[in-house]
């Protein structure tokens, strides 16, 4: 219960603080990386599919709150991605963590529907001319979040 | 029968959560606008902003003499503007030059503590609230131009609707051929939409904003012109502008203390009870 609830619950608090008082100030061309995505990312794939969506669907909540976004665009967007990142899930954790493409790539997945789903759920109305410019910032997003996910997966591996 | 749902209920459990979850999103989704729905993200901002500060202080380097030329740079380019504004007008006004120079602009600084900037979802929260005599609908703005509208206010902090918000709209005009329209951000670029194709509007155009805006004073600056697109009747165009300010990028800004005036207000009330 600690381990699996309260106790994620408290890190992405402050996550959610992190995300909109300093994260911000390393956008790259108003590419901005989702930390708390990555954490929610990394819950789904060591508590399975279930236990993670439910918990992303919770925590969109506390992040539409605290982010003064749209009510629902959050909840929306994290519980897709989490439903994804949970498709990775193996009983034994470090079997998919030790598996370096396997961690980018469902990275990758989660967060080009987590962005994009944000972006589009954002605004009243999308012209046609708009939704490529959407994926592109989608993907970008991505990748800049999925950089961030590989550093803070080689730190610990350096170490060792 | 009973087994069969059963087993098609086990195996795709994780689908029918998911499906409920993101209905339950969506419906949420609709009641965003609802009195209660912004009361709870009232204090919701509030309480969050507290830490956002705290984080933020222990993380934030800022020069105080920068913010101080800032400021300076954000009274000056007020004042600027107002005069490009006599510049344009007839000689015969001229005789009103003096008591509008008068008039002195009330800007209140403050730093902003959070941001939540997506493609379609520009907000800001600022340490500056009730206590520093800010309330809904100011200007928000920096030295380069208009950054967005104040939207909530709590004791200590405020939210900001910046440019990047697909739900601000604003009254703009260019000065030199006195061409009115509303910017509004459509997820990719500033745009001015619906705006006649024979409308004389050049690329390099200052857009500022109008007198017709009841919100925002006149002649603050929004952006330059760079791009001109008819519609498929070709009868109106999407004027597309660059901001003067990157709301992405922007660090202190501050809020242009103004009082809306009652008569504008009873104007308006009459106006609704027709």
């Amino acid at each position: 219960m600690v381990n699996k609830i309260i106790f994620p619950i408290i890190i992405v608090l402050v996550l959610i603080v992190i995300q909109l008082a300093v994260i911000p100030f390393l956008s790259i061309n108003s590419v901005v990386p989702n930390v708390v995505l990555i954490f929610l990312i990394l819950y789904s794939l060591k508590h399975g599919q279930n236990s993670g969506t439910i918990f992303a669907f919770f925590i969109g909540f506390l992040y539409d709150l605290a982010s003064s976004g749209l009510l629902g665009s959050g909840m929306f967007s994290f519980t897709s991605a989490a439903f994804v990142a949970g498709y990775f899930y193996k009983d034994d954790f470090k079997e998919i963590i030790q598996n370096p493409k396997i961690v980018l790539l469902l990275f990758m997945l989660s967060s080009i529907l987590f962005f994009l789903s944000y972006s589009v759920l954002g605004t009243a109305g999308i012209s046609i001319e708009s939704q490529l410019s959407y994926i592109t910032y989608s993907i970008l997003s991505a990748f800049y979040t999925s950089l961030i996910a590989l550093v803070i997966y080689l730190i610990p591996r350096n170490r060792l | 029968m009973q087994i069969l749902l059963k087993k098609i209920f086990n195996k795709s459990k994780e689908y029918i959560l998911l499906f409920i979850l993101l209905i339950i999103s969506l419906i949420i989704l609709t009641f965003d606008n609802k009195p209660e729905i912004k009361k709870i993200r009232g204090y919701a901002f509030a309480s969050f902003a507290v830490w956002a500060e705290l984080i933020h202080s222990t993380t934030s380097t800022e020069d105080e003499k920068l913010t101080a030329l800032q400021f300076e740079n954000a009274e000056l380019m007020l004042q600027v503007n107002k005069l490009r504004e006599f510049a344009l007008e007839n000689f015969e006004l001229k005789s009103l030059l003096n008591y509008d120079l008068t008039s002195q602009y009330k800007l209140i600084p403050t730093s902003i503590v959070a941001k939540n900037i997506s493609k379609t979802q520009g907000v800001y929260i600022i340490n500056s609230g009730l206590k520093d005599s800010i309330s809904k609908s100011m200007p928000v703005l920096n030295e380069r131009g208009l950054v967005g509208i104040i939207t909530d206010v709590s004791e200590d902090y405020s939210l900001v609707q910046t440019l990047r918000s697909s739900s601000l709209k604003i009254s703009a005009t260019i000065p030199r051929s006195n061409i009115h329209g509303v910017v509004s951000w459509n997820g990719n670029r500033l745009v001015a939409s619906n705006v006649p194709t024979t409308a004389d509007i050049n690329e390099g155009d200052r857009i500022v904003t109008s007198i017709l805006s009841t919100i925002f004073p006149p002649s603050i600056p929004i952006g330059l012109v760079v791009g001109k697109g008819s519609n498929i009747s070709g009868l109106l165009s999407e004027i597309t502008i660059q901001p003067f300010v990157d709301v992405t990028t922007a660090k202190n800004v501050f809020v242009l203390k103004t009082i809306r005036s009652s008569q504008i207000d009873t104007l308006e009330l009459n106006m609704l009870s027709k």
